[in-house]
Parts: structure tokens; sequence; C-alpha cells
């Protein structure tokens, strides 16, 4: 087990692509201590990317490529002005409420903070907002993206996890609104005690209707995309493969996305995208192998048993550790290096697996927004040219929302699970 | 060092033209089953075909992503480094994704040959069919990897950027 977990600390420290860390400690393992075994490398590795479900993934992917661009977000961002855009704080709340609706469509926070981030951050410095509050709003509230539906973390776990995606899909709606809620509290906090300005929006019933007729199309996708999960339409696969091509057929008559030259390159992004996350899952399947075979899992729990915790307070330490590894693991492979340890362990203190995946993707999503690691940080520093500690520090205010709602989760399992329970039963 | 660079945009060309054709042929049948569901009609052995489509456009998009430097990488540290020590480290690191992959590559051999005898239902093939796309896409990478360190030793390729972050 050395063997296995010191080469692979080795490997990640020394920049070695997470997959092949992976692939390089198994096969350490296999070659040292159990070489009767290296047959399992190839047969997991394959095992690991010949899985039906995840053609989803290219999919949404695809999908949220082109959500991204500017028309399409430039038309939330209007209907999110309508609703908040004259209080004080405006374009923060805009911000804000602008990732509660746009987390929904893209599946992810990265592409949320790059296409809200590249429109408001300009708009909200020559409005008089500081420069780092603005990265900082942009940057914390792109975490929803991860845990409002449909999210692409939250269905790299439920693969990881053999979860329910609609399950998952649904557990995530209250969190995810509930870091929103919290988010556009301390905006208007911080804005009523900075005196930030408010907007010049009409607020008639004529100008509602003129801006839910712009962005329906676009703002009501989550609503069937979940729906159609949840219900059983179609596979969730299948509603990938749908959500895409309607994606792709909005874009083209909103904002004039042509398929010839604009679809081949995003599906050569989305394919080469899923393809980095589908090696992790095929190496993460050889390391499950190895774990499983020197019982890491069992011996965590008993670890964990022996320290008398409850539920409770398994799921605080445990939502504390995944904070502390996202901040240097990005979010797909923290998830499926650290489900095939934790999950059992959660299981044997009778967690939901579905529970379990909220927390770690609400915790990880905090990750990304924390420096060194941390991806939104990346795309927001390119975007207004701050360094990412001014922008995490910018952050940190709204951040301490999502660490609230994880805590909350976390103690209060029905947040998470109640949603599913009424809709698809316990 | 230019045939070589010429070589790898070219390859990468190539593969990224199949995986982008694949791509297309399984987002059309999905769409094309979501289109018939409310007839109660289903296309024979479409799955597999999506599985199959899916799994090569993985297998030949993680060697692409070695080299467009787009795996998921903690370069955070090495960064940190001087110079020369972080090319050195970039290069050990590219050495042990070719180790791994020749690794992959000798052990499908045997694997093609045992499991890949049996019949991959519904087309009645045999499964070294499928399997073959494994030492094809790590023979790839082998070259991708081999590529990247003469490009970078010989200074045609920068390493300002080592690995590009996720998303």
């Amino acid at each position: 087990m050395l063997i296995l977990f010191g080469s692979l600390l080795i490997l990640l420290i020394i920049g070695v692509p997470i997959a092949y860390s992976l692939g390089l400690a198994s096969l350490a393992y296999f070659l040292i201590e159990a070489p009767f075994g290296t047959g399992f490398v190839i047969q997991r590795f394959f095992a690991g990317i010949n899985n039906y479900a995840l053609v989803s993934l290219p999919f949404f992917i695809l999908m949220g490529l082109v959500m991204n661009s500017g028309g399409i977000t430039r038309r939330l961002l209007d209907l999110s002005m309508f609703f908040v855009g004259r209080l004080k704080g405006g374009l923060g709340l805009v911000n804000v409420v602008g990732s509660m609706i746009f987390g929904g469509i893209s599946g992810s926070s990265a592409s949320d903070t790059a296409s809200i981030g590249s429109i408001l951050i300009p708009e909200m410095e020559r409005r008089g907002y500081p420069k780092n509050f603005a990265a900082g709003i942009t940057v914390a509230s792109s975490t929803m993206g991860m845990i409002i539906p449909p999210s692409v973390p939250m269905i790299i776990y439920a693969i990881a996890a053999e979860e329910s995606i609609g399950r998952l899909f649904l557990g995530g709606i209250i969190p995810g609104l509930m870091v929103g809620v919290f988010q556009l509290l301390i905006v208007w906090r911080i804005a009523s005690a900075r005196g930030f300005p408010t907007e010049n929006v009409p607020f008639t019933l004529e100008e509602g209707l003129r801006q839910f007729r712009r962005s329906a199309a676009v703002a009501l996708m989550p609503v069937l995309i979940v729906g159609s999960v949840v219900f059983g339409f179609v596979t969730p696969t299948e509603t990938a493969g749908a959500a895409a091509v309607y994606g792709l057929i909005i874009g083209f008559f909103l904002v004039g996305i042509s398929v010839f030259r604009d679809l081949p390159g995003a599906m050569r992004t989305a394919i080469i995208m899923s393809a980095k996350i589908m090696m992790i899952i095929a190496f993460s399947q050889v390391f499950i192998t190895v774990l499983a075979l020197e019982r890491v899992p069992d011996r965590l729990a008993d670890l964990i048993g022996g320290l008398g915790l409850n539920a409770t307070s398994f799921l605080l330490l445990t939502a504390f550790l995944i904070l502390l590894a996202g901040t240097f693991i990005d979010v797909s492979p923290a998830i499926l290096l650290l489900t095939p340890v934790l999950l059992p362990v959660a299981e044997q203190f009778g967690i939901s697996g579905v529970h379990f995946g909220v927390i770690m993707v609400s915790g990880l999503a905090v990750g990304a927004c924390t420096p060194p690691v941390g991806n939104c940080l990346n795309v927001c520093a390119a975007i207004c040219r701050l360094p990412i500690g001014t922008i995490f520090l910018g952050a940190a205010p709204f951040l301490l929302g999502n660490v609230a709602v994880l805590a909350l989760i976390c103690v209060f399992p029905q947040l998470v699970m109640w949603i599913p329970n009424t809709v698809m039963g316990p | 060092m230019k045939t070589i660079a010429a070589v790898d945009a070219w390859l990468t060309y190539i593969v990224e033209t199949v995986m982008v054709v694949l791509f297309a042929i399984f987002l059309v049948i999905v769409c094309a089953k979501v289109l018939l569901r409310p007839f109660d009609q289903s296309i024979y052995g479409v799955d597999e075909l999506v599985k199959i489509a899916f799994l090569t456009t993985s297998a030949l998009g993680g060697a692409v992503a070695i080299s467009k430097r787009e795996h998921i990488a903690i370069t955070f540290f090495i960064e940190a480094l001087p110079r020369p020590l972080t090319m050195a480290l970039y290069i050990f690191g590219l050495l042990l994704i070719a180790v791994m992959n020749a690794a992959l590559l000798y052990l499908s051999f045997d694997w093609i040959a045992g499991p890949g005898g049996n019949i991959w239902q519904p087309f009645g093939m045999r499964q070294a069919y499928v399997f073959v796309v494994v030492p094809i896409a790590c023979g790839l990478a082998i070259f991708y990897c081999v590529a990247k360190i003469a490009l970078t030793l010989s200074g045609d390729e920068s390493i300002d950027r080592l690995w590009m972050p996720e998303d």
C-alpha cells in the first residue's frame, strides 16, 4: 500500500497528469506486490471506458460550449437584470442570479466564469465597483454551475458511485439555490455598506414578458433536461444528446451559430475534454481494483469506526477533507479518487450515496475557487488581469455562503434528500 | 525537428477528424433513438455501436490530449521550480506516460489473443476488433510523448504552459 500511495503522491507532485499517475501507481503496485495480476491493468482500463452511460459526458460538454456563446449569455443576464438590477448593488446581484440560471444550463463552473465574467466584470468596473469585488463575486457565484442541475461533476460522481443521475440532479437543487440566496444576501449587505449603485431597469409587466420571450427557450432548458431524466421519458444519455442538439438549434436561431464554421470546433473541444476525463475514469478503475485488493475502504472504515464518530460528525469531517482536497486537485479527478475510498465508509454510517455525492460536489465546487489549483480563478484571472490571490480575497466573503451551505447539508440530510425522495420515492 | 512537428500536427489533424466524424455519428444515432421513442421503435444494436464509437474516440482523444497538452495535472509545484528543473520534470513525466502506454501496449497482445476471441454481441464479431483501438491509441500516445520530448529539448516547444487545467 505504501508503494501505491507513495508513488501516486510523488507522481502528482512532479506534475505527471492525474490519469497517468493513477495508472503508473497501480502498475507499480502490480509489478512489485502482485505480478500475477498485471493482466487486470488492461482489463480494468478497458472496462473504465466501455460504459454507455458515459456517452452523456461529451454531449453535456458540447451543450455547455454552445450555450457559452456571448449572445445567449447576454439574454440571460438581461433577464436577471429585470429581476434584481434595480436593487442596491444591482450588477453584483445580476451576477449571482445569472449564474443560478446559467449554471443550470452549462453544467460547468469554468464556462460560467468565462461567459458571465467577460461581460459583467468590465461592466461592473465601469459602474464603479472595485475590480476584486467584481471578479470575486463572478468566481464565487460560478460554483452554482456544479451544484444546480444539470451538472457534469454530478454525472461523473453518479458513474463512480453507481448512483441515479436523476436523484443526484434533484438532490442538488436546494443546496444550489441556498448557495445563491446566501450569496445574494452577502452581495446586498456589502453593497448597502459600501454604497454600490442601482441600475435603472423598468420593472413592468411588458418588460418582464419581453425579457421572458427573449430568453424562455434557453432558461427552460434545465427544466426540460432534469424533467426528462427524472421522469424517465428518455435515458440520461439520450437526454444529453437531445439537449446538445436543442442547444445547437437555439444557438443557430438565436445567435447565428454556424453548423459548418463553429460546430466542428466545438465537437472537437467537447470530445477532447471528455476524453481526458475518460482517461482518468479508465485508470481510476485500475486504481480502484488495487484499493479493493488491499481492502482500503474496509481498513478506513475500521479506523474511523474506532474514533467513535456518528454520521453527522463523519460528514463534517469528510466535508473538511473534501474542501482540503479541492484546493489541490481538480474536481473530476478528486471525485474519481475520493468516491471509491470514502463512499463505502459513508454507507457503513447509513448515509445515502446521493446525499454524500451532493456534499462532495458542493465541497469541491469551493475548491475550484481556491488557490493554488482553482480553475475558476485561473479563468477569471485571464479575463480581468488580476492575480489569483487578489481574486480569491474578493471571492472569500461569498464562499463563506458555500461553506455554510455545506455545513447545513451535512447536518440536515433532508435539504438534499427531500426533493429526490418526494419526486422519485425513497 | 520540423519534420517531427509536421508529422505531429498532421497526425493530430487526421485523428481529430476521425473523432469528430465518430462523435457526429453517435450524436445522430442517440437523437434518432429519442425521435423513435414515441413510436415505440428501436434500431437493433445501436447502443453497442454508440459504445464502440465512444470508446474509440475516448482512447484516441486520450492520445491527442498529450499532443495538445490538455491532460489534467497538478503543475503548481513544478512551475514554482527553476526553469531547467521544470523542464527536466516535464520531460520525465512524458517519459513515464510513454512507459505506461508501452506497458498497456505490451499487455494488450495477450488480452487481444485471449478475451479478444470472444464474440461482441449483437454484431457477432470477435471482440478483438474493438479491443485493437487500445494498442493503436497507446502507439499514438508513445509517438506524441517522444515528439513532445524532442520538440521541447530542441526548444521548438516552450514550457511556458505545461498541461492545461480542467475545463
